[in-house]
């Protein structure tokens, strides 16, 4: 039997005080399974963990079970320490006599039972580990963009870089809500103008490759090391390879038809911002069946129902009254709002030059668009309850921004959360705002949230700024050492390994009709090894014997 | 619904067997894998019949069931799909096994047919192979009234007789019809289809057929729920479950003509992980004052309890396998009955149906959560 040590830490007085281990020590003593037995205050410390090789290394130990707190604390510390003395980091047992016993259970007497059992346990398992490998690969550089806005065209164009491939994947066209635009606002410059290059770029850049009209099957993997499957409009799938993802899917305009009071849909001359744009103001106002002397602008459309305040659209809304005025001078236009939004640099001026333009601005409550034969009527409440009307020619619902409606299952791909509005949800929403809680998923853009073009080139930035410093080439990957495998000689391929598997890692051979492992997908969750009826998959560090031996000693 | 009647002068087994003739005559079925008596006469095997000729003897409904159906139909695609069409002709909870086995990839469906029967019950094949004349004679009694003496315990609480729930192509309706007649229906579109080619005109209302069907059920049901009452007071814990089980001699024949027990090799069988140091047995016996051996037998009938009660059809091949006449069977049905309730999941119904412990569903089971 192996050399087996037993080291008893009092973790300051949390153990020492809620747990007799004088008592344990002579019992376990008594038992005569274990070589030695020491304690100290505190095996976490620096000099606790001296203590600790100095111990192993002067006994000659091959195997140590170490009674103190949680793995999920410092399972990691002490296997290095095994590391450090030359022995495999499986060959010991952290018992949690700290959190299962000392900090709940009251009686002292009962603590020192259980815990008695519990390091009795280990001593038993301890004696069925097996060494495993620690098997490492080099860490993938390259990036893997699910969008092709300009939030992921920014993303693409700034990882991009020598030692660095960039796989950007469109469901349609490049250009994302962007190619749409008009001008930009606040300082009025062609959005095509910012755009085109920008794309040209992407296109002429060695280390992206694009994939346009493509969507995203599947994304397996990890940091360092994801695997997605694409599927192009005639259905041909492309595997592809990166170690980060980003979500760069952007939003889409709210649409109006939902909400009766705005007529949209049904009344000649309602426009939403967005139509105004791809159209372009002045062919809207020239190609008129009769001229447009009179427009009103509603804000705040889908507000409501959305449940937030998209941000960009007050802004946008007067960069269209604008220009109808600069290219109509004759033209009226009202711009009906219930709260202004005006954040950052900039954006206060635009909306006082726009009023030296001549645009009015008044307030409501609540709204209603009617439709006539002289022409369209928009009844509106003002502050105060009391009633206006204006008679227009035209009306523009300036619309909110609505989450992608595919947010929901990429999140599920990637085990990350959306909001209740469909938003990706950060890491934390105010200190790590483009990262997700899945290591190596990142978010830019509207994908995360309303935003205008500027917020978005900034997060953007600020995304392939985590992804350059988090991805650098040549960094090695640690492997899950603890993971499953499959008898090749017990598995009849009945697939059930295949479908618990919550990382894809066991695929069904079809050719040898049996389950393989995949070791670099494998997170050693154990799940196909609990599954499996035969025994066929197993997990390396949890083996029915050393579990069976636990348990039986537990149960004693 | 709508059938064909079918003259039964020369027993079930001779209609049918005069159906399968017609339907391989047609050409829509390459094979008919069907059970038919062995020369010697005392028990019969599946066949997979492609002479038209050896139909003529075949036993579509044996009055025992030595092989689960399931398992023949295993062996044949077990590397995958046939690429023949093969018709088998088996009794439902032989069809439902094969559905079990399908959504364990241990069968595959493709190409494959399956008829079944208004099955009555088997006989106990122990009894039978002792005098298969009188048997012989005691199971057509049995078809005539619909009831009898010398049933498998199981059969007699069995409410998938017939083909609601069972996913069959074509059914011989046999509860309730005139003495030596049957009905024969196209239950799925494809059945339809093969008996239009074969030039059976199914046209007639059977609705009298399925009132009968509803009777016996019902009267089964009854029988089901008053065995499972008395059982669920003999089962109740591990010391009674202990008496349930004591005859067992651990010769593993239940796992073995389990037509759902697909392990290449059982766990209990496989390997001595689950068995303990001779130190522990000793700890155990100093604890308890003394333990019996060989010390996995409950292990192993909870195990596979564990393991099938939730795909379990209830046929009895494990209590009819059985030398020592443990009532496995009706302890599984037990089991099987209670976590199958709590699923919503019939096996057998369909291979739609995933297997509920494969399948993550964020709300439900909300009674089985701390208050």
């Amino acid at each position: 039997m192996a050399k087996i040590g037993l080291y008893l830490c009092e973790c300051g007085p949390n153990i020492a005080d809620a747990i007799d281990l004088d008592r344990v020590a002579a019992e376990i003593e008594k038992d005569g399974k274990v070589a030695g037995i020491e304690r100290h205050k505190l095996f976490c410390s620096a000099d606790g963990k001296k203590f600790l090789a100095e111990s192993i290394k002067k006994n000659g130990f091959e195997r140590f079970v170490i009674a103190a707190c949680s793995p999920k604390q410092h399972e990691g510390t002490f296997a290095e320490v095994a590391s450090d003395v030359g022995l495999n980091p499986q060959m010991f047992q952290l018992v949690n006599i700290r959190e299962q016993c000392a900090w709940t259970v009251p009686d002292k007497e009962q603590a020192t039972g259980k815990a008695l059992r519990f390091i009795r346990a280990a001593v038993t398992r301890v004696q069925y580990h097996q060494a495993l490998e620690q098997k490492e690969i080099d860490c993938n550089p390259d990036v893997f963009v699910i969008g092709g806005g300009i939030a992921g065209i920014e993303v693409a164009l700034r990882t991009a870089h020598k030692g660095r491939k960039v796989f950007l994947a469109e469901k349609g066209e490049l250009g994302g809500m962007l190619k749409e635009r008009g001008l930009l606002f606040p300082a009025m410059e062609p959005a095509g103008d910012f755009l085109g290059p920008r794309i040209d770029a992407l296109r002429n850049n060695p280390q992206i490759e694009l994939f346009e009209n493509c969507k995203v099957k599947e994304v397996l993997g990890f940091f360092g090391s994801f695997v997605a499957l694409l599927e192009t409009q005639e259905g041909k799938e492309i595997e592809l390879k990166a170690g980060s993802v980003v979500l760069a899917t952007g939003a889409q305009a709210f649409n109006p038809k939902e909400l009766a009071e705005y007529g949209y849909g049904k009344l000649d001359g309602v426009y939403t911002a967005d139509e105004i744009e791809k159209r372009g103001v002045g062919k809207l106002l020239t190609e008129s069946a009769k001229p447009v002397k009179s427009v009103a602008v509603i804000h705040c459309v889908g507000r409501d129902k959305l449940g937030y305040c998209s941000k960009m659209c007050c802004v946008n809304s007067m960069k269209i009254a604008r220009q109808i005025r600069e290219q109509s001078a004759e033209t009226e236009v009202v711009e009906l709002y219930r709260d202004l939004c005006l954040p950052g640099k900039g954006y206060d001026r635009f909306y006082k030059e726009t009023e030296a333009k001549g645009v009015k601005f008044a307030r409501f409550e609540s709204v209603e668009v009617t439709g006539g034969d002289s022409g369209l009527t928009v009844k509106y409440k003002q502050p105060g309850g009391t009633g206006a009307e204006l008679a227009v020619d035209m009306v523009v619902l300036s619309t909110g921004l609505a989450a992608n409606p595919s947010n929901p299952e990429l999140a599920d791909m990637l085990s990350i959360s959306v909001d209740e509005s469909g938003f990706f949800v950060e890491e934390h929403a105010v200190l790590n705002p483009v990262s997700t809680m899945t290591e190596g998923v990142f978010i830019a853009g509207c994908a995360r949230g309303p935003g205008d073009t500027r917020d978005t080139i900034v997060q953007a930035s600020a995304t392939a700024g985590k992804v350059l410093s988090s991805l650098v080439p040549g960094k090695r990957l640690q492997l899950e050492t603890r993971t499953s495998e499959v008898s090749e000689k017990l598995c009849v391929g009945c697939g059930t390994c295949v479908t618990v598997c919550a990382y894809g890692a066991t695929t069904l051979d079809e050719s040898r009709h049996i389950a393989v492992v995949n070791e670099v997908l494998c997170r050693g969750c154990g799940n196909c090894a609990s599954a499996c009826p035969s025994g066929a998959a197993k997990h390396r560090h949890f083996t029915t014997r050393q579990l069976n031996q636990e348990v039986t000693e537990i149960l004693k | 619904m709508t059938g064909a009647t079918i003259q039964a002068k020369n027993g079930v087994n001779g209609a049918v067997s005069a159906v399968l003739k017609s339907l391989k005559d047609s050409g829509c079925v390459d094979a008919v894998l069907v059970p038919t008596r062995v020369k010697s006469g005392e028990t019969f095997v599946y066949l997979l019949i492609r002479n038209p000729k050896m139909l003529d003897s075949c036993a579509p409904l044996p009055p025992v069931m030595p092989v689960q159906g399931a398992r023949a139909l295993q062996s044949l695609t077990r590397h995958g799909k046939v690429e023949q069409t093969v018709l088998c002709v088996m009794r439902p909870c032989e069809v439902r096994a094969s559905i079990e086995l399908a959504k364990r990839r241990q069968v595959d469906l493709e190409n494959v047919l399956f008829m079944s029967l208004d099955c009555p019950g088997a006989l106990r094949t122990r009894d039978y192979v002792n005098d298969p004349e009188a048997l012989d004679k005691r199971y057509q009694g049995i078809l005539n009234n619909w009831e009898g003496d010398g049933l498998r315990p199981t059969c007699e609480t069995c409410v998938h007789f017939s083909c609601e729930d069972v996913p069959v192509d074509l059914h011989v309706g046999l509860v309730g019809t005139k003495e030596e007649e049957a009905v024969i229906i196209g239950v799925s579109k494809r059945g339809e289809e093969l008996l239009d080619k074969a030039g059976i005109e199914c046209s007639e209302d059977v609705s009298a057929w399925q009132v009968e069907v509803e009777k016996a059920r019902d009267k089964k049901a009854g029988n089901r729920s008053k065995v499972v009452s008395e059982l669920k007071d003999k089962a109740a814990g591990m010391d009674n479950l202990g008496l349930l089980f004591a005859d067992c001699i651990n010769c593993h024949n239940c796992m073995r003509v389990c037509p759902i027990c697909y392990c290449r090799q059982c766990f209990f069988d496989s390997s001595d992980q689950v068995r303990l140091r001779a130190e522990d047995y000793f700890a155990k016996a100093q604890a308890r004052g003394g333990i019996r051996f060989p010390g996995d037998m409950m292990q192993f009938h909870l195990g596979r309890i564990y393991h099938m009660g939730l795909s379990c059809v209830g046929c009895g091949a494990c209590e009819d396998g059985c030398p020592m006449d443990v009532p496995v069977s009706q302890v599984f049905a037990f089991a099987g009955d209670e976590v199958q309730k709590t699923f919503d999941y019939v096996p057998g119904r369909s291979t739609d149906e995933p297997i509920p412990t494969l399948t993550y569903e964020e709300d439900e089971l909300h009674e089985y959560e701390d208050a």
